[in-house]
């Protein structure tokens, strides 16, 4: 197979590094993004559609990292966004927000199984200090309870001490626990009385550099008893999750009942929209938080999402996305287990995570996956992955025939 | 802000450290100090302790305490951090027969060291100055790591993530690196006999780390560039890469 040139895609970092800090920086860029070596991944995209992007040298890649989640139906998915250029036509962001507020919100009540409410605001981060913010609202309470190594967006309450700009007041009211340790939660309650407003929490644990874990059983049960005995609020971060376990929401998903939802990523397909939903004793709450942005009403997102969501419906909701993951999965531990490797995959099928465990330093791993990518295989060395509906058994033979040609290399190489 | 002992350690374990490879690297520090016979203890109350050991030809530097011939001492740290900046002495407890050579010889090589660390007009654009510096620098940058991580309040926060294993960076083409390993909350320099490390960083050359270690660039987009290379068990770098930042404020 031929691997890949990015010569275009250098070209324009380095005019990137003058004017941007960092040349690309955040997630989608080669430091946070952990480009190992980044010599084996493109910078820059110029097109893309479906399942594929394609870069700015040409070479096209079948994307398993879905823009981190947002592309769910496929990129320029024509029904999504012909709905969005409709309403272009019409009015986007405007001094008085459009219908389409009142009809996305609707939807969402309808779809979102735990929500009486819904909230809009532009990313994941807005949703989740929302969150944050409407409990301690609620509740007259300072504290909140996170899980280590969940990732619920940059504010600084969110971030760690250490990190750049943040200080130590920021984040004085955060209190940690292990993930499916409803005991640590337990404890925290007893030390801190009447003092904590809210448990925010992923619907699974999906951080970084670690074998993703799903909750144990009972776990949510548990913490659900918790927060409703001790008026704390519990609040899913499905942000990343969402509508990739459960359409009607991850917490529906396992079994159990938020109080606060915060959706983004695939809820409009890449239009720029995230929510807030919550229960009705909540509502007033929200209306107490002064929490707004200039393009947080923009209808067009609006409009995306609503047709979305319908989509998905109408695709029979995630059924389709978890049984690809189950069988890409599957064939990717049995390319690796040819090869003599052991190849992990954790997590939900739609957002599975991958490490192959041979090597505890993790190079045998990033060498692999930067042999997949040089082919036209996106993965990435430390995140989860995403599946689409645009995913198809083509797709899933192409992707094992990479896997199986990187195994090869790796193998050869020693 | 910075903490007087944190500043100590670093200043001693870092800093001062720099001494012993000042004296590999600069032919007229390693002319020298090559008659020395010599060791200075340096102590800190409620703080660091090392020595300089002048012997056949080298500097060496070692933790802790231990037979010398000039004792110093400084009962805070912050009278230590004041005699690392030339605003304060030590208090000599042993070795007044040999003051001449802490106010000539170490004198000098102290300044021979500041010459170095602290560039000035065109000096850089010598290649054998360039190179002095960006290996000087980045050597007291990465041992200043673990004086961080284990004595800084902030570096202690960091390090209670707890992840385990052996951090290396290095230069590539120079033959120097720093091994740091990270357990149970701990990060202390290690040496060769550590075995292999788990997750290296590593400068392209010597031009492209000294722009890094001299501010002239970004951690971030040195590696868009692979002016800097990162591999291996990443979770390791998630803590270094939250200690470097406050490198330079303890060491402007």
């Amino acid at each position: 197979m031929k691997t890949y040139d990015y010569t275009k895609s250098r070209a324009l970092f380095n005019r990137a590094a003058n004017v941007i800090p960092g040349g690309v920086y955040g997630h989608q860029g080669p430091a946070n993004g952990c480009f190992i070596p980044n010599d084996a991944f493109p910078y820059f995209s110029e097109r893309a559609k479906g399942t594929y992007f394609w870069d700015a040298d040409g070479n096209r890649f079948v994307d398993y990292m879905c823009a981190y989640g947002p592309n769910i139906l496929g990129y320029c998915d024509e029904e999504v966004d012909n709905a969005a250029i409709e309403q272009v036509r019409i009015g986007n962001c405007v001094t008085a927000p459009s219908s389409k507020l009142v009809e996305f919100a609707e939807v969402m009540v309808d779809t979102v199984a735990m929500a009486d409410w819904a909230f809009f605001a532009k990313n994941g981060g807005d949703a989740t200090s929302l969150a944050i913010m409407v409990a301690r609202a609620a509740t007259h309470r300072k504290k909140v309870i996170l899980v280590k190594g969940n990732y619920h967006g940059v504010a600084p309450w969110a971030q760690g001490l250490g990190c750049g700009g943040v200080i130590e007041e920021d984040i004085s009211n955060v209190l940690y626990v292990d993930w499916n340790n409803a005991e640590q939660v337990e404890n925290l309650i007893r030390q801190y009385p009447g003092e904590i407003a809210c448990f925010m929490s992923t619907p699974y644990w999906h951080g970084n550099f670690a074998d993703n874990k799903l909750p144990e059983n009972g776990y949510w049960q548990k913490i659900r008893k918790l927060c409703t005995e001790n008026g704390i609020v519990l609040a899913i971060d499905d942000v990343r999750c969402g509508f990739r376990l459960d359409i009607a929401g991850s917490d529906h998903y396992f079994g159990f009942k938020a109080d606060l939802m915060c959706f983004c990523k695939a809820i409009a397909n890449g239009w720029n929209v995230s929510a807030l939903c919550g229960v009705e004793a909540l509502k007033n709450a929200v209306t107490d938080v002064f929490y707004t942005g200039s393009y947080w009403l923009s209808s067009v997102p609006f409009a995306a999402g609503i047709k979305c969501i319908e989509k998905m419906k109408r695709l029979g909701g995630t059924k389709a996305l978890l049984d690809y993951g189950k069988k890409l999965g599957k064939g990717l531990v049995s390319v690796a287990a040819s090869y003599g490797y052991n190849l992990v995959v954790s997590g939900a099928p739609s957002l599975f995570y991958l490490r192959i465990t041979d090597d505890p330093s993790l190079t045998l791993h990033q060498k692999w996956v930067a042999e997949c990518v040089k082919r036209g295989v996106y993965i990435t060395n430390h995140h989860n992955h995403f599946i689409n509906y645009a995913m198809t058994d083509e797709d899933l033979k192409f992707t094992l025939e990479v896997a199986d040609e990187a195994f090869r290399v790796v193998k050869a190489r020693g | 802000m910075s903490d007087q002992k944190a500043k100590a350690y670093i200043n001693m374990n870092g800093a001062l450290r720099a001494m012993e490879y000042l004296c590999e690297l600069d032919s007229e520090a390693k002319a020298f100090i090559k008659e020395f016979n010599i060791v200075i203890q340096f102590s800190v109350k409620n703080g660091p302790a090392a020595r300089l050991i002048f012997k056949d030809g080298r500097c060496v530097f070692e933790r802790g305490k231990g037979k010398s011939n000039i004792k110093l001492y400084f009962p805070s740290p912050g009278h230590f951090n004041k005699m690392m900046d030339g605003k304060a002495n030590p208090v000599i407890l042993k070795g007044f027969t040999k003051i001449g050579f802490l106010t000539k010889n170490f004198t000098y090589l102290s300044k021979r060291l500041e010459y170095f660390l602290k560039p000035a007009g065109e000096s850089m654009n010598q290649p054998v100055y360039k190179e002095i510096n960006t290996i000087l620098t980045f050597l007291t940058a990465f041992n200043s790591l673990a004086e961080i991580g284990m004595h800084d309040p902030i570096g202690q926060e960091i390090m209670r993530h707890d992840r385990k294993g052996v951090f290396c960076a290095s230069i590539a083409g120079t033959g120097y690196s720093v091994k740091l390993k990270m357990s149970k909350g701990q990060i202390a320099p290690v040496g060769s006999s550590e075995g292999a490390p788990e997750m290296h960083l590593d400068f392209k050359d010597i031009d492209k780390a000294n722009d890094l270690l001299n501010g002239k660039s970004d951690f971030i987009s040195a590696i868009g560039f692979g002016d800097v290379k990162i591999s291996g068990y990443m979770p390791l770098m998630q803590s270094v890469e939250l200690l470097v930042p406050r490198v330079a404020m303890y060491l402007k």
